[in-house]
C-alpha cells in the first residue's frame, strides 16, 4: 500500500492524518476503534510522540483510558534502544556488541557495525532451554539476579 | 541387727552410685548421638554445596559457549530470515535487523508489528497539485480557486488520502510545533 505511507513534511503519514481528522471532527467511535486497531497493528511507521498523540486522541473519543500491550511497547522500545546503539557505532566509527538482560528474564544480544545492527531477543526460559545439565541437577532452579555495581572507592 | 542395717545402707549407696553412673553414661551417649547427627548435617550441607558449585561451573562453561555461538551467529547474519540458524542461534528467538540498505529500516523475523519506530519515513516531495492549491489557499487566500485546484486530485486514488488530511484554515487542534503533523 504505497499511498498509505506517503508522509507530510513532519513525517506523519497522510492516511493517519486523515483517520485522525475523521475521528476528531466527527467524534465517530467506530472510526476511533478502527484507528486504535491500526495503531496497534503498526500500520504506519510512526515516531513515539506521534503514536502517543493519536493513542490519547482515540482514548479521548472513546472515553477510555486504555494502554497498549506491554509486550508491544517493550518491543518497540527495545528496537529504539537498539537503534541508539547502532547510531553510537556509526558516530564512533567502530563495531561493538552487547548483551542486555530484560526484567522478564529474556535476553537481547546485539552486534552493531557501521552498515547496520543485528540483534536477537531470546524469550524468557532461554537459560533453561540452553543448558544441558546432568540428571542430578534437575532440582536446581535458575533465576536472574540484577547486576550490582562495585562499591565506590 | 546392726550388721544387717550396715549391709542395707551399703547396698543402697551402691545402687545410688550405679544409677548415677548409668545416668552419666546415658547423657554422654545422647551428647555423642547429637554430635554425630550434627556432623552428618554438616557433611550433607558440604556435599550439597560442592554439588552446586560443580553444576554452577558446568552451567557457566555451557553458557559461555552458547553465548559465544550466538554472538558469532549474529556477526554472520546479514539478512532475514536467517539462513540455517539452527546450529548457532536460538530457535525461538526474534531477530532484528537495522540497516540502511533494507527497504524498511527495521526488519524482524518472525515478522512483528511496531507501535512506533526509531526512524520514521522521510517526507517525499508533495504532488504538484497540492503545491498550487496551498499557494492559492494560504498566500492568495483565494479559497474558491484552491478548491478548484484540489478537485482533480480527489479523483486520483494516490492523492485522495492526502486531501482527506487537509482541513479548513484555522481548525488547528494539534499541539503546534510537534511532529504530530499539520492538518
Amino acid at each position: 500500500m504505497p499511498r498509505e505511507t506517503v508522509v507530510n513534511p513532519d513525517g506523519v503519514p497522510y492516511a493517519l492524518l486523515a483517520a485522525g481528522a475523521r475521528c476528531e471532527l466527527r467524534g465517530i467511535v467506530e472510526a476511533a476503534k478502527w484507528l486504535r486497531a491500526a495503531l496497534l497493528a503498526g500500520r504506519w511507521p510512526l515516531r513515539r510522540e506521534t503514536f502517543d498523540y493519536y493513542w490519547s486522541a482515540v482514548n479521548r473519543i472513546r472515553h477510555t483510558a486504555d494502554v497498549p500491550s506491554t509486550v508491544a511497547l517493550e518491543f518497540s522500545s527495545l528496537v529504539s534502544r537498539l537503534y541508539e546503539h547502532w547510531q553510537q557505532a556509526v558516530r564512533t566509527g567502530s563495531n561493538f556488541s552487547g548483551r542486555e538482560a530484560q526484567p522478564d528474564a529474556s535476553l537481547t544480544i546485539w552486534y552493531a557495525t557501521l552498515a547496520g545492527l543485528t540483534a536477537l531477543s531470546a524469550p524468557a526460559g532461554w537459560l533453561a532451554a540452553s543448558l544441558k545439565l546432568p540428571d542430578s541437577a534437575t532440582d536446581i532452579r535458575w533465576r536472574f539476579q540484577p547486576c550490582r555495581s562495585p562499591p565506590a572507592a | 541387727m546392726r550388721p544387717l542395717t550396715i549391709k542395707l545402707l551399703s547396698a543402697r549407696r551402691s545402687l545410688q552410685l550405679f544409677l548415677a553412673i548409668v545416668v552419666c553414661l546415658a547423657m554422654w551417649q545422647v551428647w555423642l548421638t547429637w554430635r554425630l547427627m550434627e556432623q552428618d548435617r554438616n557433611l550433607a550441607a558440604q556435599r550439597s554445596r560442592e554439588r552446586l558449585e560443580q553444576i554452577a561451573d558446568l552451567a557457566v562453561a555451557q553458557l559461555s559457549s552458547v553465548l559465544g555461538d550466538w554472538d558469532l551467529g549474529l556477526r554472520e547474519l546479514d539478512a532475514l530470515p536467517p539462513p540455517a540458524l539452527k546450529a548457532k542461534l536460538p530457535p525461538n528467538a526474534t531477530f532484528i535487523l537495522l540497516a540502511y540498505q533494507s527497504a524498511a529500516a527495521v526488519a524482524t523475523y518472525p515478522s512483528k508489528s511496531f507501535l512506533f519506530v526509531p526512524r520514521p519515513l522521510a517526507a517525499g516531495p508533495l504532488p504538484k497539485g497540492f503545491e498550487t492549491a496551498e499557494k492559492l489557499e494560504f498566500r492568495e487566500q483565494n479559497y474558491d480557486r484552491a478548491v478548484e485546484a484540489l478537485r482533480p486530485l480527489t479523483e486520483q486514488p494516490a492523492t485522495r488520502r492526502g486531501l482527506a488530511a487537509h482541513r479548513p484554515p484555522g481548525a488547528q487542534t494539534q499541539p503546534s510545533g510537534s511532529d504530530a503533523g499539520r492538518l
